[in-house]
């Protein structure tokens, strides 16, 4: 693995792992990304993470660019990933698949309805698509477009569903909308442009300024990368249940620790 | 205290932003023209850093609740009070009941409106810029509109201490339809052909009317791409400008289908799936930002080095006591 170092005008710099998509190169970005946060680094205002790289905010009045670098390749040449463990954590979401609001909101872009769409271009009936979606889980790469909005794969690359983005971006996306673009899947926490095919809307926020559930105290944002995401189906009915009485609904989440040798389906050795 | 008269085209608080949190999906925010907001600071011996309005464009109004200090700097977009022409990068003492408003757009397109002791509204996250699209920060999360009443900070300093104070020439910047940005090559710009890169840095660029604080578009001539390998193709996407997901720095050039560059602003998406050529220095974003549909721009390649250079040169002009004439 070739780590490579990225220029990106006067005071940030792109660390990255590779051009292409596997697990591997995320988990090394985040393990990466927990450390020089560990560590303290002179200089460095923030780092911020995507699926294969990160990239350093960094204060060119208190460490120059070539000394950073090298700060980095130290920490790098320390790591010994097959080794690390990164505490990370399950969080269970419900979501109703096909649901009335997303629907409605393909019709408005002249869509067809996107979870038949999508399961369509997979080869699969939409009842066998929901039943591959809600048994497989998923590993949260990045957040980002929006506040706190998770994109997440499939850890067991044998589930990997795939589909085509919106030509034409839509210039509305219902809050929670579960979409799909590419292989990279994620939930809308506000409402917002987007081109990703909608399968389905969770009832639960994932970014609350206003912090009226308890799971928001310490932080705004319920993601974080190297999360695992499992689905659950849900109704209507339950959906508005779970709306209604939001303030005190308990979020299920548990810890867990992340390597690379132990885990879920697909994680393991080679590359996803 | 003042109150908002009319919000005006599109009017918010802003700071220098919160930097670093691009890993919560959010972005720095702050002033897009930051020069102009610290300017503004350090003629009301403020903080560099304190809060004042970002005023697109006309139709800004606000009436004084109270005696203040205030400097307007950035484009200029006819500042008047009570009618009166005032001068800009000046302190200007506001009596209360005077009324502020921006009636023409001169120069430029982005005013700021600094006060003695700062605008005060909460802070979120370290700092009291606005997010619109997020729909947090600054006041109530949007835009200003008529009715709303804002707070000023504390300060000990006296308006008529400071009236008059002006910036030295050197500070003050006048704006007209042709800019020169200066911005540092790099990220994917491999992916693109050399020509590419050259007609890039070379060419007359036309900003769109694609233009605000997430990113400005410019119009001009097709730059191409090198062939690829197919891996990207999969996951990136079908278009040669589609990369993976990647993480984007303020400023970051992003080249979507080889067509209209766009900067990506202070209010950008955190990461993107396209490639960018390069990246505008830090300092030229101020620039940019007072660029208007149907200007024209020039995209001036520097080294790390001279970007670093320039940076240290802009920020020893806010040290300088010269600069500031009393």
């Amino acid at each position: 693995m070739k780590t490579r170092y990225r220029i990106a005008g006067d005071h940030f710099l792109i660390v990255n792992y590779g051009d292409s998509f596997s697990l591997r190169n995320s988990f090394n970005t985040i393990v990466l990304c927990d450390r020089l946060r560990k560590i303290e680094c002179r200089g460095i205002r923030g780092i911020s993470s995507s699926i294969n790289s990160l990239m350093i905010d960094y204060d060119p009045f208190e460490i120059a660019t070539d000394d950073l670098i090298q700060e980095v390749s130290k920490l790098e040449d320390q790591a010994n990933r097959e080794k690390e463990v990164l505490s990370s954590r399950v969080i269970r979401m419900p979501v109703v698949y096909g649901d009335q609001w997303t629907r409605s909101c393909a019709k408005e872009f002249q869509a067809s309805p996107n979870l038949e769409f999508v399961s369509e271009y997979n080869k699969m009936g939409v009842d066998e698509l929901i039943q591959m979606h809600t048994s497989s889980s998923y590993r949260v790469v990045y957040i980002g477009f929006t506040p706190g909005l998770p994109c997440f794969v499939p850890i067991d690359s044998s589930s990997r569903i795939t589909a085509p983005k919106y030509k034409v971006p839509r210039t509305r996306t219902p809050k929670g909308t579960l979409g799909i673009g590419g292989i990279l899947q994620c939930i809308y926490p506000i409402e917002s442009p987007g081109g990703y095919q909608m399968l389905g809307r969770t009832p639960l926020p994932i970014y609350d300024l206003k912090r009226s559930n308890p799971i928001f105290e310490d932080d705004i944002i319920l993601f974080r990368p190297g999360d695992r995401i499992v689905f659950f189906s849900i109704n209507h009915a339950e959906y508005q249940a779970i709306e209604r009485n939001f303030s005190s609904y308990a979020y299920q989440i548990k810890e867990e620790d992340w390597a690379l040798n132990s885990v879920h389906n697909g994680e393991g050795g080679g590359d996803v | 205290m003042f109150e908002v008269i009319n919000g005006g085209m599109m009017t918010t608080v802003q700071d220098l932003g919160r930097p670093g949190y691009g890993s919560k999906g959010i972005p720095p925010s702050g002033a897009f023209d930051a020069y102009s907001l610290k300017v503004g600071n350090l003629l009301l011996k403020n903080l560099l850093g304190d809060a004042g309005l970002e005023v697109l464009g006309i139709g800004f109004q606000m009436k004084a609740l109270s005696d203040m200090g205030i400097a307007i700097t950035g484009g200029d977009l006819s500042p008047r009070l009570n009618g009166q022409n005032i001068q800009m990068w000046k302190v200007i003492r506001v009596s209360k009941g005077d009324v502020l408003s921006f009636s023409r757009v001169k120069k430029g397109c982005r005013a700021y409106v600094t006060v003695i002791g700062g605008v005060d509204v909460p802070s979120l996250l370290g700092s009291r810029s606005t997010f619109l699209r997020g729909e947090m920060g600054g006041y109530e999360g949007r835009m200003l509109k008529k009715g709303d009443i804002l707070k000023i900070g504390q300060s000990g300093i006296s308006p008529s201490r400071l009236e008059g104070r002006r910036a030295a020439p050197n500070l003050v910047r006048h704006f007209g339809n042709t800019f020169q940005v200066r911005a540092v090559r790099g990220l994917e710009e491999f992916l693109f052909t050399n020509e590419s890169v050259e007609l890039f840095f070379s060419t007359r660029w036309k900003v769109t009317p694609l233009a605000d604080r997430m990113g400005v578009r410019y119009e001009g001539p097709q730059l191409s791409f090198k062939p690829r390998e197919e891996f990207m193709d999969l996951e990136g996407g079908e278009d040669p400008s589609n990369i993976l997901n990647e993480c984007i720095p303020t400023g970051g050039l992003q080249v979507v289908s080889g067509r209209e560059p766009i900067v990506l602003a202070v209010d950008g998406p955190p990461t993107g799936g396209y490639v960018k050529i390069g990246t505008v220095i830090s300092c030229d974003l101020a620039w940019i930002a007072q660029s208007k549909p149907g200007d024209s721009t020039f995209f001036k390649e520097v080294s790390l080095d001279e970007a670093h250079r320039i940076l240290i040169e802009e920020d020893s002009m806010f040290q300088d006591a010269s600069m500031v004439i009393d």
